[in-house]
């Protein structure tokens, strides 16, 4: 018990001390956290983009392509989406023999997420107005509005056909869209009167769906729709590309950056114990235990960047959402705080065995001489 | 006591300390006397348990500390020594008086006492209105004696200081000197390292050359050649 409230005092002594030397020479502990934070902001980023790749923003009755993926680092080329000018009304026969409203098409790389903030997600989806380039057009699955579904006894899954001017497709409903408050009545000023009135109870501008993980996308029935069709060979390669950009490419990513995290973490921790050497070395020769040095150290460390991951990734999800207008999601944030707490908790217990492992060779008086 | 039998100690090539013995009473005052270089602080060093030596032993009241374990030494250093190194080293981001704490809230000493303690302690080594300042606000002979008052502060058995009167004027080092005269008197066993002859006037004199041990019986006030 003793010994217990001992080393208690002597941990909290040693805590004391080297707080008062982060008050001490705050300038210096903040620019050196501050790269860290950045360091971790960067590598959040990395961490989190498989996990946002698997949401995506569908427009509204839109019929969208959704293998959505994010390629390269997130600069403001990487949110451009590519979104169909063609307004062509569509009129589909669904399984249930009812006639089904498509209004414009959807195509492209789709990067935005939104899977419970409308709100944000709709003051996003503004700011991306800016990169949406048109002039293309989307194929494979079908998506409809939850009224409409209703209203034509649909559900996911079921398959529709759809006729845009001389093309038919087959389509499956691969989501269904929820209104919102958004009003943006402008929306339909061009739509003929029978997609006006479809469209009328909704007064929304884009909803944003969390996908449906295990119901298929894509065109059933790809030989029908020629128009957009490309060749066997370059459809087939990009989605070779597709595959590895998401397996490999951004998976290595992830992992790269964990590792990364966890040499600067260690290099950095390291560093510390060396700028102490001196002060470890006195504090030894006046009587401290090795013990409660490396267990103050270790118990630092683990604090210290546990703060700055948090604070890192926090800053990249700021960044990401105010700065490029690129939302990102809780799940992704939890995520990449697990990964990136995962790699300094790691970091710190390594860095703290090497310098545990130093303090015990240290000698106090080559030390003290030294400089 | 202090037995120090056949130390040898070699950095590479050099041999700073070629087979030193001697004995020290308990409550004797002890000059190590050399010139620079004669291995007056790697002998310290030893004693103070800050080094090892590469053969020898160092007995302390009858237990050879060479051979002891890093736990033991631990609690010797902090409960029977005071070690003034000849770096002056103190850590920063405190300020003197937590400096000189140190050794005392290792040993959880009461705030009142500690603070009594230190108070005392820095007003005769006239640094009382230093208290507060932190080490780089010091001078080298400032710093100098904050160490000799750390070195003191745990009231210990045994003291050792390397080069007590560096950068002082003779006023201060009048102070340091009786200081440690005065814990001589109080039963603690005081040994300096030193190439400054005014601390022979208070001191038993060993004279350490090309690292052996020449012992000069000199009594108070024997002046000794440099």
């Amino acid at each position: 018990m003793a010994a217990g409230s001992s080393s208690l005092k002597t941990f909290s002594t040693l805590a004391f001390l080297f707080l008062r030397e982060y008050r001490l020479r705050f300038s210096r502990f903040l620019k050196y956290g501050a790269i860290m934070v950045l360091i971790s902001a960067y590598f959040s980023g990395m961490v989190s983009l498989p996990s946002i790749s698997e949401f995506a923003e569908i427009g509204p009755y839109e019929v969208a392509q959704f293998d959505a993926y994010i390629s390269g680092p997130l600069e403001k080329p990487d949110i451009q989406r590519i979104r169909s000018a063609a307004e062509t009304t569509v009129e589909g026969v669904c399984s249930g023999g009812q006639p089904v409203y498509v209004k414009g098409n959807f195509a492209g790389r789709i990067n935005l997420i939104l899977v419970n903030d409308l709100q944000r997600a709709l003051k996003i989806s503004e700011i991306n107005e800016r990169y949406i380039r048109r002039g293309k057009v989307a194929k494979k699955g079908a998506v409809i509005d939850d009224y409409t579904a209703k209203k034509l006894g649909v559900d996911l899954g079921d398959r529709v056909t759809i006729k845009i001017k001389d093309v038919t497709a087959e389509y499956q409903i691969i989501a269904v869209l929820f209104p919102t408050s958004v009003t943006r009545w402008t929306i339909l000023a061009d739509y003929p009167q029978e997609v006006k009135e479809a469209f009328k109870p909704f007064e929304y501008t884009s909803v944003w769906v969390k996908w449906k993980k295990g119901v298929q996308n894509g065109v059933i029935d790809d030989s029908k729709y020629a128009l957009l069709k490309r060749s066997e060979h370059i459809k087939k390669g990009k989605e070779a590309l597709d595959q590895m950009m998401q397996n490999w490419i951004l998976c290595s990513l992830k992992w790269a950056s964990i590792v990364a995290l966890f040499l600067i973490a260690t290099k950095d921790i390291l560093l510390l114990f060396e700028t102490r050497k001196k002060d470890y070395a006195l504090l030894l020769g006046l009587g401290f235990s090795r013990q409660s040095l490396v267990t103050n150290f270790l118990a630092e460390n683990l604090l210290r960047m546990t703060v700055v991951v948090s604070a890192g990734t926090l800053c990249a999800k700021l960044y990401m959402q105010r700065i490029i207008g690129f939302y990102y999601p809780p799940e992704a944030l939890m995520e990449s705080i697990m990964y990136l707490l995962l790699a300094s908790i790691t970091a710190s217990s390594v860095g703290s065995a090497m310098a545990s492992k130093r303090l015990k060779r240290i000698s106090i008086a080559e030390v003290l001489a030294e400089g | 006591m202090i037995q120090v039998r056949n130390l040898v100690k070699s950095y590479r090539e050099l041999k700073v300390l070629d087979g030193v013995s001697f004995d020290i009473e308990r409550g004797e005052f002890i000059a190590i006397f050399g010139s620079s270089g004669a291995g007056k602080t790697t002998l310290l060093n030893i004693l103070a348990t800050w080094d090892k030596p590469d053969e020898g032993e160092v007995i302390f009241n009858g237990f050879n500390v060479i051979d002891a374990s890093e736990q033991f030494l631990e609690r010797f250093r902090i409960e029977n020594l005071g070690f003034a190194h000849q770096s002056s080293h103190m850590i920063e981001c405190l300020t003197l008086y937590e400096n000189v704490a140190l050794p005392l809230i290792l040993l959880g000493y009461p705030k009142n006492k500690k603070e009594k303690t230190v108070t005392k302690l820095l007003k005769e080594v006239g640094l009382e209105d230093k208290a507060e300042n932190r080490p780089s606000q010091l001078s080298l002979g400032q710093k100098k004696r904050a160490c000799i008052a750390r070195a003191l502060v745990t009231d210990p058995r045994f003291i050792l200081i390397d080069e007590p009167t560096a950068n002082l004027d003779a006023a201060n080092k009048e102070r340091i000197l009786s200081l440690l005269r005065q814990k001589q008197k109080g039963g603690a066993t005081v040994i300096v390292a030193t190439h400054d002859q005014v601390v022979t006037n208070y001191a038993k004199v060993l004279q350490l050359t090309n690292g052996k041990l020449i012992p000069l019986q000199a009594e108070d006030g024997v002046k000794l050649p440099l």
